[in-house]
């Protein structure tokens, strides 16, 4: 494997930290965790300047372990202007955590500032493409920092859409100067409902973009499959991280969990993977597992 | 590559947008805008694609709404408070980043469709709410405050815990939580103005002039306080 020229530092094993869980976090970090993501708006102050109580949560965490700030309400795809107000919230909050990055969502929430509060899909359109792109830069400008966009997974396609996905992504990487938060599970999710072949979205993203990567489970419905994160990581997800490890090097992965709780000891096995998927696949090269992990071939066909 | 490309000039992204959030929105998606936006994949229709997305948004903001109103939702029953909500939305969008945010207005909503009861009891809930959102702080001892030679009690200000919230409806609410868990008592027009002066940062001599103009027992009022600092709503003195 050849060790790629990284805009982003490679954190080792994350979580998505939850009050369900945070009990575990609260004398020592458990192991294997490095890192932990964080949602954004969850400790934002409000618009009429309520600071949301878990802040001191954070500030605590955060003297012992990196967090990144992960923004659900950017809405940086929306045709409307960016929200100041979100903007200088935002801005606080980092000067407050210290965040090792921040990432939002390729998406839009609403438009005529109204926030449907869901994450929806864009036309790949050239006017989409250089709206976004002339968004995150303006963000990254007021930021001062490069921000992480995340792929998300999607029910629908457009009649005007005029490239794929990832014709889309890999030029807004180029254009925005930004990014990308690898969700392995959306890329899944959405070859699965739009019939593509997950690799072919994979090979075309550069490999010093991906900043981060998300793992998750799904619900499957038969005939399509949602983004649930209720459910374990399934086996066809953890052969594409094996290989997304393997292609785009060491970057921060994490696991999230957002609905049916299970005990610790389920997530921390699937935390373990990840770091033994990391620790197998090393600077160094892939060592494969007794033979366990797949090729990119076995992959398509059993995909 | 999408081949399915409709002839003509493409949708400006504000109009897709626009169009999209009535499908998302709409309690029966327009034929003719489903067709024009949305690709067609079997075996998924174009309609069950776009249900996706209708139903995650409302079921995700209600289940919010259920949990910031409980009296609100036991009072009216699970379908009318979904419905109620519907409207709500339809006349309140969200504008906000957090969907935490999204039930602020709904009191006021209530109030000017003339549903005054339910109006109060959502002002209350959406208190409750606000109340637990609350940071905890550490609560001081301030028994040896009446050891204080006299002048420096009449110039100490008490403070409440951060949860304290008072509201005016249809009766004087005391809301608070010190630990979380909120709750509410209802209080005299005295008790709540007294409250409110202590919320203000007030000093103690402009309280006790309030209680001798109010010509309250002294015994009623040591009764008083002693009670809020054992719940825990008052936390300490300066």
């Amino acid at each position: 494997m050849k060790k790629r020229d990284s805009l982003f530092p490679d954190l080792g094993v994350g979580i998505g930290f939850r009050r369900e869980f945070a009990s575990h976090f609260s004398k020592q970090i458990p192991h294997p965790v490095s890192w932990i993501e964080v949602v954004t708006e969850n400790y934002m102050a409000w618009e009429n300047d309520i600071q949301p109580p878990a802040i001191k949560t954070l500030q605590r965490l955060r003297k012992e372990i990196p967090i990144v700030l992960h923004g659900v309400s950017l809405s940086i795809g929306s045709a409307d202007p960016l929200n100041p107000s979100y903007l200088k919230r935002w801005k606080s909050l980092i000067d407050a955590v210290e965040p090792a990055w921040v990432s939002d969502h390729l998406c839009w929430t609403g438009v005529n500032g109204e926030n449907l509060h869901d994450l929806m899909p864009l036309p790949y359109t050239e006017e989409a493409l250089q709206h976004v792109a002339n968004k995150i830069d303006q963000v990254q400008t007021f930021l001062k920092r490069r921000i992480l966009i995340e792929n998300v997974s999607s029910y629908v396609e457009f009649n005007q859409s005029a490239m794929t996905e990832w014709e889309f992504i890999n030029e807004l990487l180029k254009r925005a100067d930004c990014g990308l938060l690898l969700d392995v599970n959306n890329v899944y999710v959405s070859s699965k409902n739009h019939g593509f072949n997950p690799l072919d979205y994979l090979r075309a993203i550069p490999r010093n973009r991906v900043g981060q990567i998300h793992l998750a489970g799904h619900s499957d419905l038969g005939t399509h499959l949602i983004d649930t994160h209720d459910e374990p990581i399934c086996e066809e997800v953890w052969r594409l991280y094996e290989w997304s490890r393997e292609h785009f090097g060491p970057v921060s992965a994490m696991v999230e969990r957002d609905g049916n709780f299970p005990r610790w000891e389920e997530l921390e096995k699937e935390l373990l993977r990840v770091k033994e998927i990391q620790t197998e696949v090393s600077d160094y090269g892939y060592r494969l597992p007794q033979g366990k992990a797949a090729q990119p071939f076995e992959i398509s066909a059993a995909l | 590559m999408v081949t399915d490309f409709p002839k003509g000039k493409p949708l400006s992204l504000s109009k897709f947008q626009q169009l999209y959030s009535k499908l998302t929105k709409d309690s029966k998606p327009d034929s003719k805008i489903l067709a024009t936006l949305i690709a067609k994949r079997p075996p998924l229709s174009s309609r069950s694609r776009m249900e996706i997305y209708r139903y995650a948004y409302f079921a995700r903001i209600l289940e919010v709404l259920e949990s910031d109103f409980p009296q609100l939702r036991k009072k009216i029953g699970k379908r009318p408070f979904a419905k109620l909500m519907r409207e709500y939305l339809a006349a309140y969008p969200s504008r906000y980043a957090n969907i935490s945010e999204v039930g602020k207005n709904l009191s006021v909503f209530l109030r000017k469709k003339k549903k005054s009861p339910l109006a109060n009891l959502a002002a209350l809930d959406w208190e409750m709410s606000l109340s637990s959102f609350a940071p905890s702080i550490e609560h001081r001892d301030f028994s040896n405050l009446l050891s204080l030679p006299e002048d420096q009690i009449l110039k100490a200000r008490l403070y409440l815990d951060p949860s304290v919230r008072l509201l005016k409806t249809d009766s004087h609410y005391l809301i608070f939580g010190p630990h979380g868990k909120a709750q509410f008592q209802t209080v005299t027009p005295l008790q709540y103005r007294l409250i409110q002066e202590i919320k203000k940062h007030q000093p103690l001599s402009k309280l006790l002039s309030l209680m001798t103009r109010s010509k309250i027992s002294e015994d009623f009022v040591v009764q008083w306080f002693t009670s809020w600092s054992k719940q825990g709503i008052i936390a300490g003195y300066e």
